[in-house]
């Protein structure tokens, strides 16, 4: 009953809020990978809650545990992902979107009337043994790590460029489709292992959790923190995780607030916070001349500032529209 | 016989699908925002309908025009705090833009959501308003032993009427014209002197203004308006608009008719509870099999 109301917000206790925000952080990234490859698929919510029933499905009914259940969700979701990227290749910006939301309904759909196997609209509970705030470390450590890792591969660059222009990517032999492929996939096997650790810390998992509010959930966190630098989805669900704390005393307008905030952090702060404190850091460097610890690292600094800049169209004073996107070719090279 | 039945309830939902869809296709297709607060309008149409009609008792036509004056509002208010802004927004490119703007609807979803919720909850016990009975006296007529209300054909006919009325001044007016230029290439017809800021709002308001529309006769008929009302027909919007093909009037309307079938089909043939699923499955065979929809132009995306 405790954690049931610690997972709605009602306890307020800084573990609790830790555990949550380290949950979160954990399903964001799985929307990170996608978004910061420039892709609309959204579908990764459905992954999530395919690993939390997987996890849920595995332990109730096959007393399969916690860790074996974080190696085959995973390797589900991926298979999964690859049936479904073949359609979707095809698609792109608002018509994957679409079918992203297409994926979710019919998910939820699935949940609901296979009942036998998902327990229906009541879902499945009593998953156990829970984890806790140890497990949850661990899972977000790693994770984190290895997005810091990837940051600084040539994958994180072919990432960063492709979100910039894909057709400038396509050009510097990024292979954009197989790319974005691959990240489908690792969105999906990561977006399980978020899900089975849900599954595990909640105890228990209902279809009204696997859609549309998680969806919007974690998107706000990944644009909050911003998809341009691995800290962003780790960021964005701390602030977003506390938010509704601090917006308690508000009741019934709390969600209107949080919309808001939402919106006003779209228009104002579209890169995000890291994205944010970055053009911040670069800017200073630029005006004191202060050198990276190597020059090839600061070349690179400058580029990835440069690529973050790159997109924005800019006005000429004749009012046309000038596109710049090969500034951000340095980096790669 | 039952089937036949379950086929005209499906065809008459339906051209509520479409009328809902054709003002989804315009945003789409037009000014390239998936509105995902579009659901919401329905919402608070059909809320402020039941207010007005309990209160000052407005006669049912009236009360159609007023909901396409609120749902104009709602869309004129969204364009003014988030699709304008960013639209214009230099710290945004083509493609971040589109996403952002994907964004900002579900963020203005929250926030409208959030109040017709408020609303409802300090009004009523169940959060559950009706119309007065005597807004519309709908009664059953049989058509060659098909059962139908009354209420249901005014429906599908407002629907058809105002599809065909967008249909005809997309195609033949000035404005229609200035429309798909601006739908083709914002940065070109503005050039060319087309206003897009003016047309973006003309256009976001006559989307809004038939969802508003579709809210009271949504109301109306089935007598039970919440503030999730419209969600469940925003996601049937998104299907019709793929069946269809993004920016087509006509498609919107054969869409929202073919929806209303096959929900109706599915019905008789499997469960209700699969309707959802049907749905969407036939969006994603139309997708896979023909990405631009049964009427629209296929489109070269970017990379």
């Amino acid at each position: 009953m405790m954690a049931t109301l610690a997972v709605l917000g009602f306890d307020g206790t800084a573990q609790t809020l830790l555990e949550l925000a380290l949950l979160n952080a954990l399903m964001a990234y799985s929307g990170y990978v996608v978004v910061a490859g420039g892709s609309f698929s959204l579908a990764f919510v459905a992954f999530i809650g395919l690993g939390a029933y997987t996890a849920a499905i595995l332990s109730l009914d096959h007393s399969i545990g916690f860790l074996p259940a974080l190696i085959i969700a995973p390797i589900l979701a991926a298979l999964g992902a690859l049936v479904l990227a073949k359609p979707l290749e095809r698609l792109s910006g608002v018509y994957l979107a679409l079918v992203s939301v297409a994926v979710i309904s019919v998910f939820r759909v699935l949940l609901l009337n296979f009942d036998s196997l998902t327990g229906g609209a009541l879902g499945k509970s009593g998953i156990r043994p829970r984890i806790g705030t140890q497990e949850l470390i661990v899972g977000a450590v790693v994770v984190v790590a290895l997005f810091a890792l990837i940051y600084r591969s040539m994958v994180g660059r072919a990432m960063r460029l492709v979100r910039a222009d894909p057709l400038v990517a396509a050009s510097m032999g990024v292979n954009v489709r197989r790319l974005r492929l691959w990240l489908f996939v690792a969105s999906a096997a990561l977006g399980a292992i978020g899900g089975v650790f849900r599954a595990y810390y909640t105890g228990f998992v209902v279809p009204g959790d696997y859609g549309f509010e998680l969806l919007i959930t974690l998107l706000a966190m990944v644009i909050l923190g911003g998809v341009g630098h691995w800290t962003g989805p780790l960021i964005g669900a701390a602030l977003w995780t506390l938010l509704p704390q601090w917006l308690d005393p508000l009741g019934l307008w709390r969600d209107v607030a949080t919309g808001g905030i939402l919106l006003l952090i779209i228009l104002l702060l579209p890169q995000g916070i890291s994205g944010g404190v970055r053009t911040v850091v670069h800017k200073a460097r630029r005006r004191f001349q202060v050198r990276g610890s190597s020059e090839e690292e600061h070349t690179i600094a400058l580029a990835e500032a440069a690529a973050d800049e790159a997109g924005s169209d800019m006005v000429q004073p004749g009012g046309d529209l000038v596109r710049a996107p090969a500034a951000g070719l340095d980096g790669l090279t | 016989m039952l089937l036949l039945q379950q086929i005209v309830n499906g065809l008459l939902i339906g051209a509520v699908y479409a009328l809902f869809a054709t003002g989804l296709s315009l945003t789409l297709g037009v000014l390239r925002i998936m509105n995902m607060a579009h659901g919401v309008t329905i919402s608070i149409a059909a809320i402020t309908g039941v207010e007005v009609a309990a209160h000052f008792g407005l006669p049912f036509p009236l009360l159609l025009i007023m909901g396409g004056l609120v749902g104009a509002f709602v869309g004129v208010v969204s364009e003014t705090i988030v699709f304008g802004p960013l639209r214009r927004s230099r710290s945004h490119d083509s493609h971040s833009r589109e996403f952002s703007t994907l964004l900002g609807s579900l963020a203005l979803l929250t926030i409208l959501q959030s109040l017709a919720q408020i609303y409802t909850f300090d009004y009523t016990d169940d959060q559950i308003l009706r119309f007065p009975t005597d807004v519309f006296k709908s009664r059953i007529v049989s058509l060659g032993g098909i059962e139908v209300r009354t209420i249901s054909l005014v429906m599908f006919a407002v629907a058809v009427v105002l599809s065909g009325l967008v249909w005809w001044v997309m195609r033949w007016t000035q404005a229609g014209r200035a429309a798909r230029a601006v739908a083709a290439d914002h940065e070109a017809a503005s050039m060319l002197g087309i206003d897009v800021t003016r047309y973006a709002y003309v256009i976001i308001g006559s989307a809004g203004a038939l969802a508003g529309v579709a809210g009271i006769l949504i109301g109306i008929a089935f007598n039970s308006v919440d503030y999730l009302i419209g969600s469940a027909y925003l996601l049937r919007g998104f299907a019709v608009l793929i069946l269809g093909g993004i920016g087509s009037v006509p498609g919107a309307l054969v869409g929202g008719l073919t929806l209303g079938l096959a929900e109706g089909l599915t019905v008789h043939f499997i469960d209700s509870s699969w309707v959802d699923a049907v749905a969407f499955g036939l969006l994603f065979v139309v997708l896979v099999v023909r990405p631009q929809g049964m009427f629209g132009k296929l489109e070269v995306d970017r990379a």
